[in-house]
C-alpha cells in the first residue's frame, strides 16, 4: 500500500495535484470507466433500500416515501437485537460457519496439492473432472441422497448393524447435525473449490523447484517452501472472501435437514428470518437483519484483512 | 397465380362484407367490452401442468366476453418470492393469485381493490360470499379486498382430508376387524407387527418447509384430540386453543409416545422425507399412514406390482381415548388462496367484471369444463366430457388429468377463482376401465363423503379478522411460542422425558404468550359474530 | 509435473494418493450415475427404492417426456444467456481489475473501497427490481447480465491474479509508448490465462445454474432459462397435492415426476460438463512468470 511519491510531495495544491494524477493515470481511469458506471448504475443507486431497515414500509409510497418506523425508525433495528432468539441463532450461525470454515477451506486446498503430485496427467485431469460433478446437484437432491443413505435402514446404519453396532440416528440427533452438514458440504465442494488453486499452482515457477531440487530438497520440502508459499496469495484471499461469507448459510439445505431434535444446532438467522416470512412479509425486519449481517461479516473481513496485511504482502484492500 | 388473385378478390369480398355486418350488427351481448381488451393475470404454474396461451378456455372466453386473456405463470417453486416482490413493488398484473396473508399484510395500505365498494357490479361473487357467513372472515376491517377462491357442488363432488390410511390386506389375511378407536388401532398394528416384526407401523413425512415431526402432528393431533397450532376447538366448548399448550396435546404425545415403545412409529419419523415415505408405502414396508388419502392411493398402483392384493384404504374417523370421532377434511372452499385485483390496474372496470364473471354459472363451465359441444355434453341435465376427450388423454395414465387440463386450460390449477371437481373425478372414473372398478372407487369416494366424523378444515383453522396491530402482535408471538414447542416435542415421543413434564413446556409456552394469542383469537372471534 | 525421484516412501505415497483420489473419484461420481440410473428406470421402480447400482426395468420415455416439453427452447435460452453473459463478465471484470491492480493508481484507494463496500451492503431485492424496470431491462435478456455483469469476488481473484504480474513488465511496455488498454489486452491478460479461464468457468455456471433473476425480471414464458423448469420439477413434488387422483395402471407410472426429475438433472448437467476439461487446457505449467523471465 505504499502511496506513489508523487501524491506524497507537500505543498502543491490539491487541484492542481489531482489534475496531475488524472492526466498521468488518464488510461487507467477511462478503462475504469464502464466498471464505475456498473457499480454506480446496478450496486449504489439502489442502494438506497437500505433505509429499508428504518421504515415502515408502504408499496404506494414507495422506500423513500415511505414513513420512519417507530421508535425513531429503530423499530425492527430493536426488534433484531431486542430478540433473545435471535441471539440464538446468531451464535448457531457463526459456530456453524466457522467450524464448516476450519473443515471445508483447507480441505480443497489439500486435495489440489494432491492431484499436483500425480504422475500421470491423464489420470490428473480425470480426477479433476469428476470430483468437480457434485457442485452441480442441487441442494435438494444432496440432501435426499443423505436421507437414503444415512436413514436408520439405510447402507449406513446397515454397516454399522453388520459390525455389531448400535444403529445411529444421524439425521435427527443434534450432535450430528454438523458433522452431517459439513460432511456434505466437503463432499459436494471439495472438487470445485479446488479449481482455484490448480489454477494458481500452474502459474508457479518452475525455475524455483529447479532451484530448491538442486539445494537438495525433496518434495515433502519442496511442497512445503516452494508450492505452498507460491499459492499462498490466492490461499489468502479466498480466506478473506470466505471471511465475508461467515454470516450466510443458506437457508435451503438447513430446512431440509432440520427436525425438532436439531434445531437447538440447526436454526440460523436465515431459517430464522424465512420462518418469520412465512406469517409475515416483513421486508423492514429482513432489511434490518441484512443490515446486521453486512456489520458483522465486514467486522471479520476487517479483521483478517489486518492480520494479513500485517503478516504478509497480500489484502483485500 | 390467377387462382390467387381470385382467392384475394374473394377474401377482400368477405372482409367487406364482414365489416359491414359487424358494423350493423350489434355487439354481443355476453360482451364485456366493445374492443378486444387484454387482461393479464397471475398465478402460479405447477409441473405438472403446464398452463398454456392457445387453450380451449382461453379461445372461449375471447368469444363470449371479446377480452385476451393472458396468463402470466411463473413456476409454483418460486411463485411466493416473485408475488411478494410484485406486491411491494407495486407493479401487479391486473388479477393476481395471492395468499390471504398477503391480502391481511397490505390491503390497509391500499394496495388492492375494495371489492365490497364494487358488490353492485359483481352480483355472482356477493351472492356467493353472502350465502355462505364463514366466508366473512376473509375480511379486513369488513370490506371484500379479495376473491377467494370458491367450490362448485356438483354431482361428481368428493372429499378428501388427513385421513387414515391403512393396508385393508393385512387385516384381511390375519383376520382382523377393522379398528373404530385409535386404541384398536394401535392393537390392531401390534397383533400385525408379532406376524410381520419388519413391517413399520405408522409412517409419515415432510412437506413443505416444516419438519417431519411438524407434519406428523398435523396429521394425528387434530383427530387425538388436540391440534398442532392455533385452532377452533368446537368440542373444547367452542373456542380458540393453542393445541401444543394445552393438557389435550399430552394425550397426542403419550399415543405416539404408546407407538414409539411399541415399536409401531417410524424409526425415522423424525427425519423423514417425502420420497422415503413414498418409498416405504409403495414397497409395502409401513402398515398406515394419516395423511392425503388421495396422494396415499397413488401408491397402490406400485404395491400392487409386489402383491396383488396388497392395498391401502380409508378407515372411517377413529374414536379417541376422550370419546371424539373427528378428523380433518380438506375445505373445498380455499379461502387462503385469493384473487385481487391491484389498485394500480388500469382497468378496473373490466377486470371487475370479469372476475365477476368467473364467479357465473357460466364462467365456472367455461373454467372447469371448457365449451359445451366442444369438450364436454349436457346429458341429462349432468355436465359430463365427452368420451373421446377423455379417451385421448387417458392414455397418458398417472399424467391423465393433468394433460387434459393443461390442454383444455381448466381446472383448479388453472385461472379458476371458482372450481368444481369434474374432471378430476369424470377422468378418474374413467380411468377405473371397469363398471365393477368404477361402482367400487364411487363406494370409496361416498364412504368419505359421508363419514359423520370428517370436519371442514375452514371451520378448524381460518382465522378471524384481525386488525394490524393484532396481526402484528399475533405472529410475533406464534414465531416465539413455536420456537419453544417444536424443539421439545420430539423428546416426548420418544420417552426422553416422562409425559408429566410436558406441564413445563405447557407453562413455558404460555409465558411466551401462547395464553395472549388465544385471547386475541377469541375476542376478535366474538367480535366478528356479534356484526 | 511428472518428477520421479525418491525411495519407498515416495513410492508408498504414490500409490495410496493414487487409490485414494480413485475413491474420491467414486464418491463424486456416483450421485450423477445415480441420478443417470433413476432417469432410465421404471418410474414404479424408483417409487419403490432400493435403485443402487443398475437401473430397472428400463425406459426411456422420460427423455421423450422432457424433449416433448419445451426443453429445447430452454436450453436454448440458457446458453445464450450463458455465453453473453460470460463474455460480459469476463470483460468487465478485467477492465474492473487491472486499475486496481496497478499499485501506482491515484484512484486505487477509492475504487477498492468502493468496490469492496459492495460484498457488504447492497439495496436488496425491492429497490433492485425497481432500478431493472426503470433501465427498461425488463423481459429481456440483459436484465440477466448486466446486473450481474461483476461478481466483486470473482474481480478481486482476477485482481490478485494480475497484482503478481512483476511491475517490470508493465514499466517496459510503457516505454515503449503501449496504453494501459493495449498493455491490458497484450501483456496481463495473456499471462492470466490461467486465474481467467478460472474464472470463464465460473462465470459460466453461475450462469447456468442461476435462476433467481430470470424468475423476478422475466414473465415471458419464452426466455425462460432451463434452470427455471429444473427448479419447479424438483420443488414441486412427486404427486400433485391439490387434485391427486387414483386408479391409473402400472404402464401409466412409467414416468414419473420422480424419474422426469433425475432426467432433468442429467439434461442440464452434461452440457456444462464439457467446458472444464476446456479450462483445464489452460492450467499448463509454467506458462506465465516461466515464460516470461526466461
Amino acid at each position: 500500500m505504499s502511496a506513489h511519491p508523487q501524491t506524497r510531495r507537500a505543498g502543491q495544491p490539491l487541484l492542481k495535484r489531482a489534475f496531475r494524477a488524472l492526466k498521468r493515470d488518464r488510461w487507467l481511469y477511462l478503462i475504469m470507466l464502464l466498471p464505475l458506471a456498473y457499480y454506480l448504475l446496478f450496486w449504489y443507486y439502489p442502494m438506497y433500500g437500505v433505509t429499508l431497515a428504518f421504515k415502515q414500509y408502504k408499496p404506494k409510497l414507495g422506500i423513500i416515501g415511505s414513513p420512519w418506523a417507530s421508535q425513531n425508525g429503530m423499530k425492527y433495528v430493536l426488534q433484531v437485537v431486542n430478540d433473545p432468539y435471535f441471539w440464538t441463532v446468531f451464535k448457531n450461525t457463526i459456530v456453524l460457519n466457522l467450524e464448516n470454515l476450519l473443515i471445508t477451506f483447507p480441505a480443497p486446498i489439500l486435495l489440489a496439492l494432491l492431484l499436483n503430485e500425480l504422475a500421470s496427467n491423464g489420470y490428473k485431469r480425470l480426477v479433476q473432472t469428476v470430483t468437480y460433478l457434485p457442485h452441480f446437484l442441487s441442494t435438494v437432491v444432496v440432501v435426499g441422497m443423505m436421507n437414503v443413505m444415512f436413514n436408520s435402514s439405510g447402507i449406513v446404519n446397515q454397516a454399522i448393524a453388520a459390525l455389531g453396532g448400535e444403529k445411529v440416528a444421524f439425521l435427527n440427533e443434534a450432535r450430528y447435525f454438523r458433522p452431517m452438514y459439513i460432511g456434505s458440504n466437503i463432499w459436494q465442494g471439495i472438487g470445485w473449490d479446488s479449481i482455484i488453486y490448480l489454477s494458481a499452482l500452474s502459474g508457479l515457477d518452475m525455475e524455483l523447484y529447479e532451484a530448491a531440487r538442486i539445494d537438495g530438497a525433496g518434495r515433502w520440502k519442496q511442497t512445503l517452501h516452494v508450492t505452498l508459499p507460491g499459492i499462498l496469495p490466492t490461499i489468502i484471499i479466498m480466506l478473506i472472501l470466505a471471511m465475508g461469507r461467515i454470516m450466510n448459510v443458506s437457508y435451503q439445505k438447513i430446512l431440509l435437514m432440520m427436525t425438532g431434535s436439531n434445531q437447538s444446532v440447526s436454526d440460523v438467522i436465515s431459517t430464522y428470518v424465512y420462518r418469520r416470512g412465512i406469517t409475515q412479509a416483513d421486508f423492514s425486519y429482513a432489511t434490518a437483519v441484512n443490515l446486521f449481517q453486512s456489520l458483522v461479516s465486514l467486522l471479520f473481513v476487517g479483521v483478517t484483512n489486518t492480520i494479513s496485511r500485517r503478516t504478509s504482502e497480500t489484502s483485500l484492500w | 397465380m390467377k387462382r390467387n388473385r381470385f382467392t384475394a378478390l374473394f377474401l377482400a369480398a368477405v372482409m367487406l362484407l364482414s365489416l359491414a355486418g359487424a358494423a350493423l350488427a350489434e355487439t354481443p351481448s355476453t360482451w364485456l367490452c366493445d374492443e378486444l381488451t387484454e387482461l393479464h393475470v397471475m398465478r402460479d404454474e405447477n409441473p405438472s401442468q403446464p398452463i398454456k396461451s392457445d387453450t380451449l378456455k382461453l379461445k372461449t372466453i375471447e368469444e363470449l366476453l371479446n377480452v385476451k386473456l393472458v396468463i402470466e405463470a411463473p413456476p409454483k417453486a418460486s411463485y411466493s418470492d416473485k408475488k411478494s416482490v410484485l406486491i411491494a413493488t407495486d407493479d401487479m398484473p391486473d388479477i393476481m393469485y395471492v395468499d390471504f396473508a398477503d391480502v391481511k399484510a397490505y390491503a390497509r395500505d391500499g394496495m388492492f381493490v375494495n371489492l365490497s365498494e364494487h358488490r353492485d357490479e359483481m352480483p355472482h361473487l356477493f351472492a356467493l360470499l353472502d350465502a355462505n357467513p364463514s366466508l366473512s372472515m376473509s375480511t379486513i376491517d369488513g370490506q371484500f379486498y379479495s376473491a377467494p377462491t370458491l367450490y362448485r357442488s356438483n354431482p361428481d363432488t368428493a372429499l378428501s382430508g388427513q385421513l387414515v390410511n391403512f393396508r385393508m390386506d393385512l387385516l384381511k389375511k390375519y383376520g382382523l376387524e377393522t379398528p373404530t378407536t385409535w386404541d384398536e388401532l394401535y392393537e390392531v398394528m401390534k397383533a400385525i407387527k408379532e406376524k410381520e416384526p419388519d413391517l413399520i407401523g405408522m409412517t409419515n413425512r415432510k412437506a413443505g418447509n416444516t419438519t417431519a415431526t411438524r407434519k406428523l402432528l398435523d396429521c394425528v393431533s387434530y383427530p387425538l384430540g388436540s391440534y398442532s397450532s392455533i385452532y377452533y376447538d368446537k368440542d373444547l366448548g367452542g373456542q380458540w386453543i393453542y393445541g401444543p399448550a394445552h393438557e389435550n396435546f399430552k394425550g397426542v404425545l403419550s399415543y405416539l409416545n404408546k407407538l414409539w415403545e411399541a415399536g409401531l412409529l417410524d424409526p425415522d419419523y423424525a427425519s423423514m422425507t417425502k420420497d422415503l415415505w413414498a418409498e416405504k408405502l409403495s414397497s409395502g414396508q409401513a402398515m398406515c399412514t394419516i395423511d392425503n388419502d388421495g396422494v396415499v392411493r397413488n401408491y397402490n398402483v406400485a404395491l400392487s406390482t409386489i402383491n396383488p392384493e396388497a392395498a391401502f384404504g380409508v378407515i372411517p374417523t377413529l374414536q379417541n381415548a376422550l370419546g371424539e370421532t373427528r378428523n380433518i377434511a380438506y375445505s373445498n372452499d380455499r379461502p387462503a388462496n385469493a384473487w385481487v385485483i391491484p389498485s394500480s390496474c388500469e382497468n378496473i372496470d373490466l377486470a371487475i367484471k370479469f372476475l365477476d364473471w368467473c364467479y357465473s354459472e357460466e364462467g365456472t363451465d367455461v373454467n372447469n369444463l371448457g365449451k359445451e359441444g366442444v369438450s364436454y355434453d349436457v346429458v341429462d341435465g349432468k355436465k359430463v366430457f365427452k368420451e373421446e376427450v377423455l379417451a385421448k388423454y387417458a392414455a397418458n395414465g398417472a399424467n391423465a388429468i393433468y394433460d387434459m387440463s393443461s390442454e383444455l386450460g381448466i381446472g383448479l390449477l388453472e385461472f379458476t377463482p371458482r372450481y368444481d371437481t369434474t374432471p378430476d373425478n369424470q377422468m378418474a372414473l374413467y380411468l377405473q376401465g371397469s363398471d365393477e372398478a368404477r361402482e367400487a372407487y364411487r363406494a370409496v369416494t361416498q364412504a368419505i363423503l359421508n363419514d359423520p366424523g370428517l370436519v371442514d378444515n375452514n371451520t378448524i383453522i381460518t382465522a378471524p379478522p384481525l386488525s394490524a396491530e393484532e396481526t402484528e402482535r399475533f405472529n410475533e408471538l406464534l414465531v416465539a411460542v413455536e420456537n419453544i414447542v417444536w424443539q421439545e416435542v420430539d423428546k416426548y415421543i420418544t420417552g426422553q422425558e416422562p409425559i408429566e413434564n410436558y406441564d413445563k413446556v405447557i407453562e413455558a409456552a404460555k409465558a411466551a404468550g401462547a395464553a395472549e394469542m388465544e385471547d386475541i383469537y377469541n375476542k376478535a372471534w366474538a367480535a366478528a359474530l356479534g356484526e | 509435473m511428472a518428477i520421479r525421484e525418491g525411495g519407498a516412501g515416495r513410492k508408498a505415497f504414490q500409490v495410496f494418493n493414487t487409490v485414494f483420489l480413485f475413491l474420491l473419484m467414486l464418491l463424486c461420481l456416483y450421485p450423477l450415475y445415480l441420478q443417470l440410473i433413476t432417469s432410465i428406470s421404471h418410474g414404479l421402480e424408483v417409487m419403490k427404492g432400493g435403485i443402487i447400482l443398475l437401473p430397472r426395468n428400463v425406459t426411456f420415455n422420460t427423455y421423450t417426456t422432457l424433449v416433448r416439453g419445451e426443453l429445447f427452447m430452454y436450453m436454448r435460452n440458457t446458453i445464450v444467456y450463458t455465453v453473453v453473459g460470460t463474455l460480459v463478465n469476463l470483460g468487465m471484470s478485467c477492465l474492473c481489475a487491472y486499475p486496481l491492480a496497478r499499485k501506482t493508481f491515484s484512484g486505487r484507494k477509492f475504487f477498492t473501497a468502493l468496490v469492496t463496500v459492495t460484498l457488504f451492503f447492497s439495496g436488496g431485492m425491492i429497490p433492485m427490481y425497481l432500478t431493472v424496470k426503470q433501465f427498461g431491462l425488463m423481459d429481456t435478456m440483459w436484465a440477466l447480465i448486466l446486473p450481474g455483469a461483476i461478481s466483486t469476488y470473482n474481480m478481486i481473484i482476477i485482481r490478485t491474479a494480475f497484482q503478481s504480474i512483476p511491475d517490470s513488465l508493465i514499466e517496459s511496455a510503457q516505454l515503449d509508448g503501449a496504453n494501459d488498454l493495449v498493455i491490458l489486452a497484450r501483456i496481463v491478460v495473456p499471462l492470466s490465462k490461467a486465474t481467467l479461464a478460472t474464472m470463464l468457468l465460473f462465470y459460466a455456471v453461475s450462469h447456468w445454474n442461476s435462476y433467481f433473476d430470470a424468475m423476478l425480471y422475466i414473465n415471458k414464458k419464452n426466455l425462460y432459462p432451463l434452470q427455471i423448469m429444473l427448479r419447479n420439477m424438483l420443488i414441486g413434488g412427486l404427486f400433485n397435492e391439490e387434485t391427486a387422483i387414483a386408479g391409473a395402471s402400472a404402464d401409466s407410472f412409467a414416468v414419473t415426476d420422480a424419474t422426469l426429475r433425475s432426467a432433468a438433472i442429467v439434461v442440464t448437467t452434461l452440457p456444462i460438463l464439457v467446458v472444464y476439461p476446456f479450462v483445464q487446457r489452460y492450467f499448463v505449467k509454467g506458462v506465465m512468470i516461466g515464460s516470461v523471465k526466461g
